[in-house]
């Protein structure tokens, strides 16, 4: 049977009930400071970070990223480039399937993140 | 009175209902209920976790640890109640020996309750017993015995 207790992470030190948890496995990278829980279990400690934020930023930063793709490839396929420059016909849009494609999974990403628990 | 030490922890089950008054009374203490059982009001309510240097019942403890119950935590971090002081104390402080002479089918103790912790006369740790004392003839009998 085990107990939880909440719990921070700072440098790599678990702190929880104001004391620093000597020999606390953590269960991520531990690298940035986060609060968690503390599990303990017989002579055993695990620290397991609240990921949500991380996971957040990292869904804002997709977006962000397919967003300025979507709009790059936009303006590349409907720039009308000329395809002759002697005979001036413009080239018509070529890529609007895939750059639905990529809104549609945007729009994913964006319900996803605002549905994270 | 069903006596029970467990690591150094107290657990006691009356038999009857005058049983804890009178116990209360005998030893000038007072007996609280915890689950199924008394035990001494320091020890009521003791945390089945502990974390290393945090303070276990003003003690800091030496591990973490999480068990099943407060003794197992007692035992982890080598704690025993001290029935004179009413704290609990560092087994390794007990320094009192015990005469626990055995009778016909149990051993019978010199004193009303063996502070665990203490060593009898091989030099032996003890740390857990059961019995039942007596509450007319005001003694221990114990029918179990086990060393560290």
């Amino acid at each position: 049977m085990s107990k939880v207790f909440q719990a921070t992470c700072v440098s790599g030190v678990v702190t929880s009930q104001g004391v620093a948890v000597v020999g606390c496995e953590i269960l991520s990278k531990g690298v940035e400071s986060s609060s968690g829980i503390l599990i303990q279990d017989e002579l055993k400690a695990y620290y397991l970070p609240n990921a949500t934020d991380d996971l957040k930023a990292l869904i804002e930063k997709m977006i962000t990223a397919l967003t300025q793709t979507s709009s790059a490839l936009t303006s590349l396929d409907t720039a009308h480039f000329l395809l002759s420059a002697t005979g001036g016909v413009p080239s018509t849009p070529l890529a609007t399937s895939a750059i639905s494609a990529i809104d549609s999974v945007k729009a994913d990403l964006q319900t996803f993140k605002e549905a994270l628990k | 009175m069903k006596v029970v030490c467990r690591h150094g922890h107290f657990a006691f089950y009356p038999f009857g209902p005058s049983d804890i008054g009178r116990f209360n009374s005998y030893f000038s203490q007072t007996l609280e209920m915890e689950n199924d059982y008394y035990t001494f009001p320091f020890l009521k309510g003791a945390p089945r976790t502990s974390l290393q240097t945090k303070p276990w019942l003003g003690l800091p403890a030496i591990k973490n640890y999480e068990g099943r119950n407060a003794w197992d935590v007692m035992k982890e971090n080598g704690f025993v109640y001290s029935i004179d002081k009413k704290i609990v104390v560092p087994k390794a402080s007990i320094f009192v020996t015990a005469d626990i002479p055995r009778a016909s089918f149990y051993y019978l103790a010199s004193t009303a309750l063996i502070q665990p912790g203490c060593r009898v006369i091989t030099g032996q740790q003890v740390l857990s017993y059961e019995g039942n004392f007596d509450l007319d003839q005001k003694t221990l009998k114990i029918r179990e015995l086990s060393f560290e």
